[in-house]
């Protein structure tokens, strides 16, 4: 049985029809990458998940539980640690407060270990950790959302686009933090750049218009097909 | 970019960013005010002080009755994006509801004869006002927001028209039960013992006379905000709030009950209202026409503290500019001091769009 099971949900952003019938699974242990262009729906898959955006038809299920009718809070008290697109981190807040707003489980101890983790992943989080998160830069900003989904036991982590807007030698060392990441958790990532994750993910699925067009656990086979890629990754191949 | 460019961009970057040039600008301007106040008056430098000394703790005394007042507006503003026109009426209300339990404990406590001492009697029942009040207050503000507000969430009109409709009815309620607003109720001549426990004055000499209650809403105002401040820094649901209003969303993709935390900060920010009605009583009496005036006041302090994303300190520093400028102006220019604070805003407003603290 996989950790998270999406079975055939249809969301809507107000009378907009964005997903299809959409289905896919996120086995445990794994990173399940869901790929497409913008705008094919991918992140409104991941908000369906989290109950931002209700499937009105579909089932979501989570560690065997059906979750679709929860509220997002209830759904994510159950073991999801969430890292949005835009990092939407807290900017009036400290990094350590960031930290704080999302820990569930209050307890010195549990803190301290927590922190640590977190310090080892991330060294520069240390060095800035009584500082505004607006006075971060582009990079160390998206470690603070990775890190504020990681201060909670969870047990799959949702991660959108970790990669937009940063610089290669940032996007290198969060590509390589988050390969750390998988020997432990179970994650569900989104990317535009299928070339940036190919080391990373176990199995793929393509959007493109609100519905999946293809999936695969070989990203050489899936990306062989140059039409595929052309038409639903925009991006040409010679 | 040729060097001497570069040297006029770093000079105009520093006069417009840093904290040293705003902080000199402010005192100039402050001392510039005092001095054209001065030349204006006809009086002696002994007369100005005195008269200045006296706006001054008239206008810092003013200022913490409208922070504490305010504070309420800005958390429910910030946090639920509500903007709650019967907040006002709420602390109108707040202070019927304090002048009346303060009456009856009075009352009570006299006949119960434990008590035969004046200070404590009044003490006690000034404190069972408070206490009784802002519990009051939290109960109306969360069951408003429960039934009604929480269906209208994101829907601005809806919410404009509802809490303009609950302002009007609380309004139209008080005038029922106490009056139009011509009357206003004082404790001391409602009161029994015809006494209070912060009664009195403090006389420095040389004419420099102050009332003890105007102290004590300093010292209160003060400690008030040093703790609220505590509390949005150091507790959780005081960063899960400061949170919120940044991102309210993202709060609840975190596992907060972003539902249960508006509910909470309705009851919080009503309780605040009712307190600061309460904690007005003794000072400036109970009126039903105090509702729409104090809404005004609350609407500047908010916008000059920055409303969008602005931070509680804001408040606090728009409440200090507003309740400073309106006492300055009555006890100097009284022609303006009803629309001083509308002079100010306006200038914020031109230029820092947001507010002292907020983001345009």
């Amino acid at each position: 049985m996989s950790l998270l099971e999406v079975n055939d949900i249809h969301v809507y952003i107000q009378s907009f029809y964005i997903l299809h019938g959409v289905s896919f699974e996120v086995p445990k242990g794994e990173v399940t990458v869901l790929l497409g262009r913008n705008g094919s729906g991918k992140t409104t898959a991941m908000k369906a998940i989290l109950g931002l955006l209700p499937p009105r038809q579909g089932s979501i299920r989570f560690k065997g539980d059906e979750i679709s009718h929860l509220p997002a809070h209830k759904i994510v008290q159950q073991g999801i640690g969430y890292v949005p697109d835009t990092r939407r981190i807290f900017n009036t807040l400290t990094v350590e407060q960031n930290l704080l707003v999302a820990m569930r489980r209050s307890g010195t101890k549990n803190q301290e270990d927590k922190f640590e983790y977190i310090f080892n992943l991330f060294p520069d989080l240390k060095q800035f950790w009584k500082n505004k998160a607006r006075s971060l830069s582009g990079g160390q900003q998206q470690m603070l959302a990775v890190a504020r989904a990681l201060v909670n036991e969870n047990d799959l982590l949702l991660i959108d686009e970790p990669t937009e807007g940063l610089s290669p030698l940032y996007s290198k060392n969060l590509l390589r933090s988050l390969s750390q990441l998988k020997e432990t958790k179970t994650i569900l990532l989104v990317e535009q750049n299928f070339r940036s994750v190919t080391a990373l993910g176990d199995r793929y699925y393509i959007f493109d218009d609100g519905k999946i067009v293809a999936s695969g656990e070989d990203m050489a086979k899936l990306t062989a097909d140059k039409e595929l890629v052309s038409r639903h990754l925009g991006v040409t191949t010679t | 970019m040729s060097i001497e460019t570069s040297i006029y961009q770093k000079i105009k970057k520093f006069i417009l960013t840093s904290r040293i040039v705003k902080i000199l600008t402010l005192v100039i301007i402050l001392i510039l005010s005092i001095y054209w106040a001065y030349s204006q008056i006809e009086i002696s430098v002994d007369a100005f002080t005195l008269k200045f000394g006296r706006s001054i703790i008239d206008g810092l005394a003013y200022s913490m009755l409208l922070f504490l007042m305010v504070s309420g507006f800005f958390v429910i503003f910030g946090l639920c994006d509500v903007i709650n026109f019967a907040h006002g009426a709420f602390f109108m209300l707040g202070g019927f509801i304090g002048y009346e339990i303060y009456l009856a404990s009075e009352i009570y406590l006299l006949d119960t004869a434990f008590l035969n001492n004046n200070f404590f009697v009044s003490l006690l029942a000034f404190f069972i006002a408070c206490i009784g009040t802002a519990s009051i207050l939290a109960v109306i503000g969360g069951g408003i927001e429960v039934f009604t507000i929480k269906k209208y969430y994101g829907n601005v009109t809806s919410q404009i028209l509802l809490t303009i409709g609950f302002m009007f009815i609380i309004a139209k309620l008080a005038e029922i039960i106490w009056g139009a607003p011509f009357q206003t109720f004082f404790l001391d001549s409602s009161s029994q013992l015809n006494y209070f426990f912060l009664g009195g004055v403090i006389n420095l000499g040389t004419g420099l006379v102050f009332e003890v209650y105007q102290i004590f809403l300093i010292i209160f105002g003060f400690l008030f905000a040093g703790g609220m401040f505590l509390v949005f820094q150091k507790t959780r649901v005081g960063l899960q709030i400061q949170a919120g209003i940044e991102d309210a969303e993202m709060v609840e993709a975190l596992g907060i009950n972003i539902t249960r935390l508006f509910t909470l900060v309705f009851m919080v920010g009503a309780a605040l209202a009712g307190l600061a009605g309460v904690i007005l009583v003794p000072w400036l009496g109970a009126n039903t026409g105090h509702g729409t005036t104090y809404l005004i006041f609350a609407f500047v302090i908010v916008v000059v503290g920055g409303a969008h994303y602005g931070r509680f300190e804001g408040t606090f520093f728009g409440a200090l500019i507003v309740g400073m400028s309106i006492k300055f102006c009555e006890y100097f220019f009284p022609d303006i001091s009803s629309i001083i604070v509308f002079i100010i805003m306006s200038v914020i407003l031109v230029f820092k769009p947001g507010g002292l603290t907020g983001e345009h």
